[in-house]
């Protein structure tokens, strides 16, 4: 069984339609045409993009909804309600000089 | 600002109920990916009580500044508002330590802590949701 993540296949296939297309074009330059590149090269290009854009677009969210836990992302969040509750004592300090006026 | 009291208790019980699937899945056999799982989620759940807490947190001094008939008053109160809030604080910090722990040793103990704490949290949230 593969061990390789689905981003890593779409790749994978992405590159193995890159050369298939290559082997289209060589094969329309030795039969003097280019019957071939002119329309299967285009889908061609067409099923490559969509493959590295699918591929990118699953790694982004393969990440995003955590793939692999990371030990420093947890503890950014810790940092977030540290700083969260450093706003929130300021604001409220704020809201209570403006009520209350020193001076 | 007393509509802000029907709150906590539902953040509590988003807490529990978030924990109690996390715990039944954890108890029904852990292989790593399934393990990987019940710690995002734990992470997760840990982040939303987070938020949900700072917004009580912000609107409930915010309350006691409306409220402050005086400038002291007003000190006193939110100062011993801010000393209440430090279980949950402290709280909140072992979690994600044990979480963020857990997420790199990659072993039982860690993960059974990491679970633990997040109990521990919830807690510290129960705590402060019955404080007057």
């Amino acid at each position: 069984m593969s061990s390789k993540s689905i981003p890593d296949k779409l790749l994978e296939a992405a590159d193995m339609a890159s050369t298939v297309k290559a082997g289209l074009q060589v094969i329309e330059r030795l039969a003097g045409t280019d019957h071939l590149g002119g329309d299967v090269g285009k889908k061609a290009d067409l099923a490559i993009d969509a493959l590295k854009t699918i591929a990118e677009v699953s790694r982004v969210l393969h990440k995003g909804l955590g793939g692999e836990l990371d030990a420093s992302a947890i503890l950014a969040e810790l940092n977030k309600l540290k700083t969260g509750i450093m706003a929130n004592d300021a604001n409220a300090d704020s809201e209570l000089d403006k009520k209350f006026p020193t001076g | 600002m007393r509509h802000m009291r029907p709150f906590m208790p539902a953040l509590a019980f988003f807490v529990v109920g978030c924990l109690a699937s996390i715990a039944l899945t954890a108890t029904s056999g852990c292989s790593g990916s399934q393990r990987q799982k019940t710690l995002r989620a734990a992470v997760l759940s840990v982040n939303v009580a987070r938020d949900q807490f700072l917004e009580y947190d912000r609107s409930h001094q915010i309350g006691i500044v409306e409220q402050a008939t005086s400038r002291e008053d007003g000190v006193a109160k939110l100062e011993a508002y801010r000393k209440k809030r430090e279980p949950l604080m402290k709280g909140f910090e072992i979690a994600y330590k044990a979480l963020a722990l857990a997420a790199t040793a990659n072993d039982d103990p860690s993960y059974q802590q990491a679970l633990a704490a997040t109990s521990e949290l919830l807690g510290a949230v129960k705590s402060l949701t019955g404080s007057p």
